[in-house]
């Protein structure tokens, strides 16, 4: 076997997305060595798909009669969404910082859509008490994610593409790197390191029906938890009300910001009974609960959906503010929503729970920092409201790498001969998945497990079938042990990828279903028939997910309150 | 059923082996073009019903591709092979290295004109608009791939660089005038051009390169006669 291949950096970023590239700009400013590790082009990552746009009290639109908009209320906004499970000192930090990264991303050159005074444009969005949404038509992630790759380009920031991070390098209760498989040569690199920041995103492929990118296999949080680093609040899995029939490619909620209603088979705008005031913007959790119910009292349309309305809004609207969707509807449903509505269904969306850690990024592991999507700090708490996770993305990229500029100088240069050591470690599991034969197929195993946690950790959950369904995880992680490749070749097996994220897959799926059983309450994105009203005696905390010996325990912390008292949560 | 469908599918039933790139699978990422019935295409976004039916038919200007080595019924076969001017990794994955040279090339980066104001600068709809004709492009290397001058010529910059340079070339921020085109000012930029515009058929985002192309040239010889007009009168 030939040297390893060993490239040291002071920090290094797992994931080429709007939190790692932010990250990444900012650390490198300072001077500080750093690489980007990404599965992918950062251009494919997730984040490019961001449709609707990103929350900031600019005030550029007056609100509900003239009154004027303001950090205070965002941070009200974002704490009631969160069914008040949001740290409402996190809440704060970002609401502060919004306007002003706003500001700085318009600074880099992204193309916001504008007023006709010349200031960037904000449109309403679910759970908002303001039209708070700054928006780039409905490709606000991409124009952003082009903008921050454009100045880690520039700034000439290394970018590993395509290397698949395989493990953590750990010793005496520090994170000192990592390794990778570079996917395209199958060689096994690793990475020392004083510091790792994971903004690796979300889980969403773990259910069969997601709108995330088929990449979103919640790498880093299990990388995380097998290093020491807990989870927090994995139960809270945001379901996006409205997305394709068939495919589950979403359709923003820009579309019902900019004025779109569903509607079920007797024509009838059946959010009136479930919000009265905030109708079709009402929070995402409360819509999805919606269409859910309305399509099991059988007033769903075929294929199991109902119809989001946008035609009265006009075609020059649709073409300027909502072109993407259109198209969307066009190539994956053969529905041009000028003319015909669109059929749309709930699907996995977003994750709110994630890596464990505190607004400077911290996780419990030293040495190991998060942020974005993979992270919890907690700002989304039991749901997250459209238009913050972009917020969150490049607010805390940047504020998490200020904690690492801060930190890392107190920080000895890790040891060589541990991520040598930690290669060939790797190497020899390679070798030994490749070299299984006669076992069962990969694939077959991939798609029970997303069903598995479709069908018992959906939008409504009960005791006994997610008892069940940790069951069915757990049988399946067995067979999983059985499972061979065909293909024996190290340079580009994808197939051996998506063993390895299927690999990781497991242990999200399974902090999924141990905090949604241990948290016997409903409340936000988690709703239990058996338990169907929120617990705040018992239930108001944050649950953390440990792992000892391979076996993942719950524990309780409490939530961080201070602006906001927990009240009934009415839209 | 879409041609990445289709891949998965081959994939999980027939040949774990079968080596190709996906990420969005909803066309806004631009990670899985390919060529499909010999034309470049997103897998994600190509519905092979429309394929086999011949309503996603289309000719590209001088596109000479290498001729098929087996049979081939379009009613009952989808064609998919790896972008043609890029090297080949495995099956359908290309080296893209190239393609991004090209990108970083024209200095993809906002140069504002003047230092950043508290706020926003601002910027009227009617040239954002403008702007959003070229920003929507995903490089996905549909372009490049299809593009005939790209084939003959390896240091041509390409559709989508040449696109992504005219969309700070009129940023309004940027306040850079002409200056901005001169990056490619030259027989591997603007001149290239031979106008197929099979750039802008092929382009799942609907930009339209040869327009840049057209407007940036345009603007170069204006640049180059008032600059001798000023000569000859001196």
């Amino acid at each position: 076997m030939s040297q390893p291949a060993i490239h040291e950096y002071d920090a290094i970023i797992i994931g080429g997305g709007l939190t790692g590239l932010r990250a990444a700009l900012q650390i490198s400013h300072a001077g500080i060595s750093c690489a980007v590790l990404s599965k992918v082009h950062p251009l494919r990552s997730h984040s490019v798909a961001a449709q609707g746009g990103m929350n900031a009290s600019l005030g550029n639109v007056p609100g509900p009669g003239g009154a004027s908009d303001s950090w205070e209320l965002h941070a009200y906004d974002t704490v009631k969404g969160s069914d008040y499970l949001a740290d409402q000192d996190a809440v704060v930090s970002m609401c502060r910082e919004a306007a002003a990264t706003v500001f700085e991303l318009e600074h880099m050159g992204t193309v916001w859509s504008r007023l006709d005074d010349g200031k960037i444009a904000q449109r309403p969005f679910g759970g908002a008490g303001f039209p708070r949404t700054c928006y780039a038509t409905d490709r606000t992630g991409h124009n952003m994610l082009h903008t921050l790759y454009e100045q880690v380009t520039n700034a000439k920031i290394p970018v590993y593409e395509e290397f698949f991070v395989t493990s953590l390098i750990t010793v005496s209760g520090r994170c000192t790197g990592c390794t990778a498989l570079e996917i395209m040569t199958g060689t096994v690199h690793g990475f020392p390191a004083k510091v790792i920041l994971m903004a690796t995103g979300g889980f969403g492929r773990i259910f069969s029906r997601s709108t995330n990118a088929l990449i979103n296999t919640g790498d880093g949080q299990t990388l995380a938890i097998h290093a020491g680093a807990p989870l927090k609040d994995m139960e809270f899995v945001q379901f996006h009300p409205t997305t394709l029939v068939g495919t589950s490619i979403l359709i923003s909620e820009a579309a019902r910001g900019e004025g779109g209603i569903l509607l079920n088979t007797s024509g009838e705008q059946f959010m009136a009974r479930y919000a009265p005031r905030s109708l079709d913007l009402a929070p995402r959790d409360v819509v999805a609960r919606a269409i859910e119910q309305e399509i099991a009292a059988g007033r769903g349309f075929e294929g199991g959906c109902v119809h989001l309305d946008i035609r009265h809004l006009g075609a020059d609207r649709i073409r300027e503010r909502l072109p993407g969707i259109r198209q969307l509807a066009m190539d994956f449903a053969g529905i041009d929503p000028i003319t015909e509505s669109i059929p749309v269904q709930p699907g996995q969306h977003y994750s709110m729970g994630g890596i464990d850690v505190g607004i400077d990024g911290k996780s419990g592991l030293p040495g190991l920092y998060a942020a974005g999507e993979c992270a919890c700090v907690s700002v989304h708490g039991a749901n997250r409201l459209g238009g913050n996770s972009l917020l969150e993305t490049v607010v805390f990229g940047r504020l998490v790498a200020d904690a690492i500029i801060r930190d890392i100088g107190s920080i000895p240069p890790p040891a060589e001969v541990l991520a040598e050591a930690a290669v060939q470690e790797m190497n020899l599991k390679i070798i030994g998945i490749l070299g299984r034969t006669g076992g069962v197929s990969l694939f077959p195993v991939l798609e029970t497990l997303k069903e598995t946690m479709s069908a018992h950790f959906g939008i409504f959950r009960e005791g006994t079938s997610m008892e069940q369904g940790l069951v069915r995880i757990r049988e399946l992680r067995s067979q999983f042990g059985n499972v061979s490749l065909s293909d024996k070749e190290t340079l580009a097996n994808l197939t051996l990828i998506r063993y390895l994220e299927l690999e990781y897959m497991f242990t999200v799926a399974e902090a999924v279903a141990l905090g949604a059983l241990d948290r016997k309450e409903s409340r936000g994105s988690h709703t239990r028939t058996d338990y169907p009203d929120r617990d705040d005696n018992n239930f108001l905390h944050h649950s953390i997910a440990r792992m000892e010996n391979e076996q993942i325990t719950i524990l309780h912390v409490p939530v961080t309150l201070g602006m906001f008292d927990p009240q009934e949560r009415v839209y | 059923m879409t041609v990445l469908g289709a891949l998965f599918e081959v994939q999980a039933r027939f040949d774990e082996s079968l080596a190709f790139r996906y990420s969005c699978r909803g066309a806004v990422c631009g990670t899985c073009a390919m060529l499909i019935n010999r034309v470049p295409r997103l897998a994600c976004r190509t519905q092979l019903g429309a394929l086999i039916a011949g309503s996603l038919y289309l000719t590209l200007s001088d596109y000479a591709l290498p001729g098929l080595t087996e049979p081939w019924d379009p009613a009952e076969e989808v064609i998919v092979e790896p972008l043609p001017h890029l090297p080949v990794i495995k099956d359908l994955i290309v080296d893209m290295e190239t393609f991004f040279e090209d990108y970083r090339a024209i200095s993809p980066v906002f140069k504002p004109g003047n230092p950043d104001p508290s706020k926003e600068r601002l910027m009227f709809p009617l040239v954002v608009r403008e702007l959003e004709q070229y920003t929507p492009c995903i490089l996905c290397a549909a372009c490049y791939a299809a593009c005939p001058v790209n084939r003959k010529n390896p240091r041509y910059l390409g559709p989508a660089a040449l696109a992504k340079l005219y969309r700070f070339r009129i940023d309004p921020r940027e306040n850079q005038g002409a200056e901005r085109l001169m990056t490619a000012d030259n027989p591997e930029g603007w001149w290239g051009c031979e106008f197929h515009t099979n750039c802008r058929r092929v382009c799942p985002k609907d930009v339209p390169p040869d327009k840049a192309i057209g407007h940036a040239r345009q603007e170069l010889s204006r640049m180059k006669k008032d600059q001798n007009s000023l000569g000859e009168g001196q």
